[in-house]
């Protein structure tokens, strides 16, 4: 089967006063549809970086980046806003949820940039609401959540329009354990219904949801071990 | 669709979560479109509406620049005046024009019902109604039959608003007889609203066949003086006709006319000038907006306010671009995380459009009420004191479609920018949790400078515009007029309108001088030909016993026909001699009173007094007028023309009177002689109508009324940018000190002293204020050489106005940064340091 991603010598440079500073070393890895991979290492090491590029929302690198097949790298900025739009969704560490939008209207914004007519939104809202739960909760905004029923929101918004790859990063960073189990459980779930799952976490637990767990450190790729006991 | 009303909604729930920030932009927005809506329908009225008639691109107006002599009479620009038989021979012979006008203003008194009021009457051709494709309102209007035989027609169509005035627009005035200047004339139609004649700034009240001419008008005006200027001439091109073709067309028919002419000419022209005579060109210039003499007038001072105004609208768009920046800096993760769900920059850019279209359309709205209400404080000023007529308040299309577009572009404006910079700042930073939102709003920070530089260029040109024309108004104002205003009051009458010949005007006028004397608070009465101040003149070149050599374009004075104490009772200085006395009568010797100017060209180094001067010149005239005083030098025209030469008559000693106007002295308020004076008129005759009935403060400060206008609006939108100005310099400095409230805590840390710091701010704010100034000179100068024409005792580059713009600039630019610069010294910097 084709990867789901593979990147080959990829190379982030940041140049500052003429010096530069690399944040990404020769990294090449590949990641298999329905894969759920964890990036792991110290502060600075580079993760958050991988991921926006992964993510499509950083286009200055180099190396090579296919995606399902397609070369990101050799696509212009509205291809690959396309790509993206089509099979990725985010969940953050501080969920990002927009304060002036309502939690319905949240769950909207994907949808809209989409091109969904407005019927289907409203049922895939409906639908998402019902699935995570929070049905009750759609006319409330964020400041009116708590940080977990945040997340929950969060991690919605990043399913609703079915990617392909879902993109966390820390997304556990700002919540209970016992809140953060709930997330982790979640990410399970959708998992195994199909979805590629890529997170960055310090927490041992929340690795041990995933099958592979990468450690970076000073941008290189320092280690893969695949993960036998996984939890569940 | 969809989306865009999800942009609305959005937009509409963002502005109302800041109703601060909403408030700001659509009040700032609100004044600017307002000043502006008020100003362009000035300007749409006065300078760009066309005629309301048939296809008024097709008219043209006729001028013919060259030699010209005999009787000439114009409104501005003389090459624009024909004598009735060339008007006759361009129109019959010519066949590129469908038709050729010809029409002249003149007062009238009509009577209607043994009541008498003066109004403006237009001698028109046969064709006048026709050529301009103007229809009836009721009855019917003149045709070439009208207009035939001299004298023949006695026939008027009345214009719709004085039908309605007078007639309360009743259809059976239709045959009614009215007593126009002392002639029965039977109404036969009236005009179509709307339509005002074909020069704007008039408004006739009546039309009048010009065959009537000799009937209607005092002046000596002709139909068969080939030597007599007076007629205006507007033609409408045959479709098709080019301008150049029309031109070479009409000028074939001109030359024999020339050729008709020229035996006629009595003055000692030469051969060069003959020649050139017969070369004079007809030159047409489109006729679309009728005859331009209000647009001449006016037109300077209306552009200068436009562009005036424009700037103040711009400055208010600049601060709400400045407000949307500040704004956009705190919204940036909002665009980043929309930018992570998939959000194009097109969509987030249209989404703010969408947000700052609608603060826009809320300026708009309130804007054009607000316009709308400085249009009626505004238009009727303008109609009371510059004498132009048929201006309205009222909010028409274009004025609308002018303020909605302002409207629009400055939602595009003020939006677009702030749009495009705050959806062009990366997202991964925001993303990643990491930076704090500073580095992209320091980004901002930089632009935002640039725009309150921009500011301040602006209100630099502003101040400079205002502080010369509040100068000019000021030096204006302190003029030695040569007489004395206070406790004057002044009136007219034309009796020659109600049939009055000469010998019986002088009648009147005797009596009446008599009478008013005789009224209670009345110190003195005087009268003169020519009304003081009000523009007109009446010269003519003399010739002077013994006086040097004088060049053919100096030997012109102006002459006023005066009574007994018309030098007392204005307060003008006798500086020698006498002034008249009831002995100067018609059959005494003819006596004169010299203006200084007039002694100084004419009797240089002379006594005048006792020496002879002559009207006209020429070999035949005898100097039989005696010089019997000298008056100081008075300005007669304007207050802003320069000192002329002057002689005084008595008004007894003229073969010809055509008005007076009274001038009285009293003793108290001298409005409260008003009535009375009225009374007295009506008393000596019932259907002599008193016109122009003031003070004469009131007088002149209706002849300082453009310079007054253009003086306080320039003020008015100076001070507003200003204050515009002032808040874009304190918004961006505000956002400053929060932006760098770490910084400072951490230079106070380290031992700044508040000095120190407030240095810091007023660094920031040089900054803007030298760019801005740098800019805002070269600018200023630029206006002020344009509208130089408005200026009065002071130059384009006045240097006291400069520095004064500059010092303002100083003060405003230290009032904006004394809260910042406060709020920034009171920074602990313990709490700073912890501040994220
Ligand atoms: N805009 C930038 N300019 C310069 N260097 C940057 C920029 N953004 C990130 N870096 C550097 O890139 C490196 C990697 O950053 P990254 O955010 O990917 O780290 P991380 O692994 O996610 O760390 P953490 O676990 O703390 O989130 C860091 O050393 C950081 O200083
Ligand atoms: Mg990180």
């Amino acid at each position: 089967m084709e990867p789901l991603i593979q990147l080959r010598n990829m190379e982030k440079v940041y140049e500052a006063g003429g010096s530069k500073f690399y944040v990404l070393r020769r990294v090449s890895l590949e990641i298999q549809p329905g894969e759920f991979v964890t990036f792991m290492g110290p502060s600075g090491a580079g993760k958050s970086t991988l991921l926006s590029i992964i993510g499509m929302l950083d286009g200055s690198w180099t190396g090579e980046y296919y995606f399902n097949g397609e070369p990101v790298h050799r696509l212009n900025v509205k291809k690959r806003n396309e790509l993206h739009k089509a099979n990725i969704g985010f969940v953050f560490q501080s969920y990002h949820l927009i304060d002036n939008l309502t939690v319905f209207e949240n769950l909207e914004i994907p949808l809209s940039y989409k091109n969904v007519p407005h019927k289907e939104r409203v049922s895939l809202v409906c639908d998402i609401l019902d699935r995570f739960n929070i049905v009750g909760k759609k006319d409330l905004f964020p400041n009116q959540l708590s940080g977990g029923q945040q997340q929950l929101v969060g991690v919605a918004r990043a399913v609703i329009q079915s990617p392909k790859l879902i993109l966390a990063d820390e997304p556990t960073g700002n919540l209970h354990s016992a809140q953060g189990e709930e997330i982790m459980e979640l990410f399970r779930k959708l998992n195994e219904a199909g979805t590629s799952i890529i997170q960055v976490t310090h927490s041992e637990r929340n690795a041990a949801y995933s099958h592979r767990v990468i450690q970076l450190k000073d941008g290189w790729v320092v280690s893969e071990t695949s993960n036998a006991a996984r939890v569940g | 669709m969809q989306n865009l009303w999800k942009d609305i909604t959005f937009g509409l729930r963002m502005l109302s979560k800041s109703p601060g920030f909403t408030a700001i932009a659509v009040i700032t927005l609100a004044l600017g479109i307002g000043a502006n809506t008020a100003i362009f329908s000035l300007m749409n009225q006065i300078l760009l509406r066309q005629l309301p008639v048939e296809n008024p691109g097709e008219l043209v107006i006729l001028r013919a620049p060259g030699p010209a002599t005999g009787h000439i009479s114009s409104d501005g620009d003389s090459t624009e005046s024909f004598s009735y038989p060339i008007y006759k021979g361009l129109r019959d012979n010519n066949s590129v024009f469908s038709g050729i006008l010809a029409r002249y203003t003149f007062s009238a008194s009509v009577a209607n019902h043994g009541q008498t009021d003066r109004a403006t009457g237009e001698l028109v051709s046969g064709n006048y109604f026709g050529v301009l494709g103007v229809q009836p309102a009721v009855g019917r209007v003149f045709t070439p039959d009208d207009d035939r035989v001299p004298g023949a027609q006695p026939v008027v169509v009345l214009s719709y608003p004085y039908w309605t005035r007078h007639f309360g627009g009743n259809p059976t005035v239709l045959n009614k007889v009215l007593l126009i200047n002392n002639v029965e004339m039977t109404v036969v139609g009236v005009s179509p609203p709307g339509f005002f004649g074909v020069q704007v700034g008039q408004t006739p009240d009546i039309f009048v066949p010009m065959m009537m001419t000799a009937q209607m008008t005092l002046s000596g005006e002709t139909l068969d003086g080939w030597n007599d200027y007076w007629i205006k001439v507007l033609a409408r091109r045959k479709p098709g006709v080019s301008e150049k073709q029309a031109e070479a067309g009409i000028n074939t028919v001109y030359r024999p006319l020339l050729e008709e002419q020229l035996p006629l000419i009595k003055s000692g022209w030469n051969e060069d000038k003959r020649q050139k005579f017969l070369n004079k060109k007809i030159s047409l210039s489109p006729g679309a907006r009728g005859r331009t003499v209000l647009q001449r007038d006016s037109g300077s001072q209306i552009i200068t306010l436009f562009v005036m105004v424009a700037l103040v609208l711009l400055i208010a768009c600049t601060n709400v671009a400045n407000l949307l920046l500040a704004r956009g800096a705190s919204r940036q993760r909002e665009f980043a995380i929309r930018t992570a769900m998939g959000a194009s920059r097109g969509r987030m850019i249209r989404q703010l459009l969408a947000e700052s279209l609608l603060c826009a359309l809320g300026g708009g709205v309130l804007g054009i009420l607000l316009g709308t209400w400085l249009m009626r404080i505004l238009t009727p000023i303008v109609v009371a004191n510059a004498g132009i007529q048929g201006l309205t308040d009222k909010l028409d299309p274009s004025v609308l479609t002018f303020a909605l577009a302002a409207t629009i572009l400055s939602g595009i404006f003020f939006g677009l920018i702030p749009a495009w910079r705050v959806t062009r700042l990366g997202v991964s930073d925001v993303i990643k949790d990491q930076g704090s939102t500073s580095s992209a709003s320091v980004a901002h920070v930089g632009f935002r400078k640039v725009l309150v530089a921009g500011q301040v260029a602006f209100t630099m040109l502003l101040l400079a515009g205002a502080g010369l024309f509040m100068r000019s108004l000021w030096n204006l104002r302190n003029q030695d007029l040569g007489l004395k205003t206070d406790n004057v009051i002044t009136f007219s009458i034309e009796p020659p309108l109600n049939g009055y010949d000469t010998p019986r005007s002088i009648a009147l006028i005797d009596q009446l001088r008599e009478r008013i004397a005789a009224l209670p608070g009345v110190r003195s009465v005087g009268t003169g030909d020519i009304a003081t101040l009000s523009g007109d003149d009446e010269g003519s070149n003399i010739t002077a016993e013994g006086s040097p050599e004088i060049p053919e374009d100096l030997d012109d004075v102006d002459r006023v026909a005066v009574s007994p104490g018309y030098f007392s009772t204005l307060g003008i200085p006798l500086l020698s001699g006498r002034e008249f006395r009831e002995g100067d009568a018609a059959t005494a010797p003819k006596v004169a009173v010299a203006s200084e100017a007039m002694v100084k060209r004419f009797f240089p180094g002379r006594n005048p007094i006792g020496a002879h001067f002559a009207f006209g010149g020429g070999n035949k005239v005898k100097p039989d007028i005696e010089i019997v005083g000298v008056v100081k030098d008075v300005k007669q025209e304007h207050v802003s023309s320069a000192v002329q030469p002057y002689v005084y008559v008595p008004y007894a000693q003229r073969t010809k009177i055509t008005g007076m106007t009274f001038y009285v002295r009293s003793t108290q308020d001298p409005l409260l002689l008003g009535t009375s004076l009225q009374g007295e008129v009506r008393q000596m005759d019932a259907n002599l109508p008193v016109y122009d009935l003031k003070t004469m403060e009131r007088v002149v400060e209706e002849d300082l009324f453009s310079a007054r206008m253009v003086a306080v609006l320039s003020a008015a939108f100076a001070g507003l940018a200003a204050l515009l100005a002032a808040l874009g310099i304190y918004g961006v400095l505000a956002y400053l000190v929060v932006q760098r409230t770490r910084e400072i805590g951490i230079r106070m840390a380290l031992g700044a002293v508040a000095g120190q710091v407030r240095l810091l701010i007023v660094k920031e704010v040089g900054s803007m204020v030298l760019l801005g100034v740098g800019v805002g000179l070269p600018l200023a100068y630029g206006l002020a050489r344009f509208s130089e024409s408005l200026l009065y005792g002071v130059h384009a580059g006045d240097p006291a106005v400069y520095a004064l713009g500059l010092g303002l600039i100083g003060l405003i630019a230290l009032a904006a940064c004394f809260l910042p610069a406060r709020r920034a010294t009171r920074v602990d910097p313990l709490v700073a340091l912890r501040y994220q």
